[in-house]
């Protein structure tokens, strides 16, 4: 883990509150178990599709369709380690 | 009345109109509140609005996967509109306007198709894109789609957003949102930039 790892949960915390429409109480009650895709019914497949490119967007990270699949979004804690290893380039 | 179906309209006896042209696809949804609600508050700012009917959206009786662009972009034509605002996507079919054209959060085609691309990766059904049956060829035009450039143009953006625009604006961006949301200040703040905006338009 970097020092930049928990920053980059919170903005990854701040999607899902853009995406989802949670409150940011909800949110900041998500642990890495806290179950996203196939847990939470807001998130459909055009969800993902936004999540995603959210992400991109204010991580500045570039995400190939060829990584993404339903284990990636499984847990907030797969999705946070994801966009963690991402931003490390 | 005027033969085009608009469904949406309010402020018809005010002096300034605009022609509103909502975001594509599924943030059409999404949005919906929002460009209701800044239409709305136009109408209390004197300011008149009705919403852009696109063939093969809404309550269009043609299929969307006999569409193309240019249709779209006639139907715009066809209104003669002096002053459109447009949303997101809408900012692609936006530039018929003879006076000027105020665009919130503009997005590029090639953003557009890639969320409806992405759409499909988790989803039970890879024919369709976020529900719709889109061809090929017209999935082809709207990826080169770029919002065109245009003299007479103000652009708004929200402030989390790093894309050129004249103002920043707080909010949030509910064409993200999975279920449907509203945000009353961000309509009102809109509305507001857009009635200034139009007033100078047509004063100067």
């Amino acid at each position: 883990m970097t020092s930049d790892a928990p920053t980059i949960e919170n903005q990854v915390r701040a999607v899902l509150v853009d995406v989802l429409g949670v409150s940011r109480e909800r949110a900041s009650g998500f642990s890495a178990d806290t179950g996203l895709f196939g847990s939470l019914p807001e998130l459909d497949s055009m969800a993902v599709a936004s999540l995603l490119t959210e992400l991109e967007d204010r991580l500045g990270i570039t995400i190939d369709d060829d990584e993404v699949d339903g284990e990636l979004i499984e847990t907030f804690g797969r999705l946070v380690a994801f966009a963690v290893r991402k931003s490390q380039g | 009345m005027n033969d085009r179906a608009s469904w949406l309209r309010y402020g018809v006896n005010h002096d300034l109109q605009i022609l509103v042209i909502e975001p594509l696809f599924e943030e059409t949804n999404r949005c919906r509140k929002l460009v209701a609600d800044t239409m709305r508050a136009l109408d209390a700012l004197g300011v008149g609005s009705r919403l852009a009917d696109l063939p093969g959206t809404g309550e269009s009786p043609i299929d969307i996967a006999d569409v193309r662009i240019a249709d779209w972009r006639d139907a715009i034509q066809g209104y003669a509109p002096a002053l459109v605002a447009s949303f997101r996507g809408g900012a692609l079919v936006d530039e018929a306007a003879s006076v000027g054209v105020w665009r919130f959060a503009p997005e590029t085609g090639i953003r557009i198709v890639r969320d409806l691309k992405r759409a499909t990766l988790t989803s039970a059904d890879a024919a369709l894109y976020a529900g719709h049956a889109l061809d090929e060829a017209f999935l082809a035009e709207l990826e080169a789609a770029t919002p065109f450039p245009l003299t007479r143009l103000r652009t708004v953006r929200l402030d989390s957003d790093a894309g050129e625009a004249d103002a920043k604006v707080p909010g949030s961006p509910l064409w993200r949102r999975a279920e449907p949301g509203e945000d009353r200040e961000l309509a009102a703040t809109l509305a507001a930039d857009l009635a200034d905006w139009a007033k100078q338009c047509v004063g100067s």
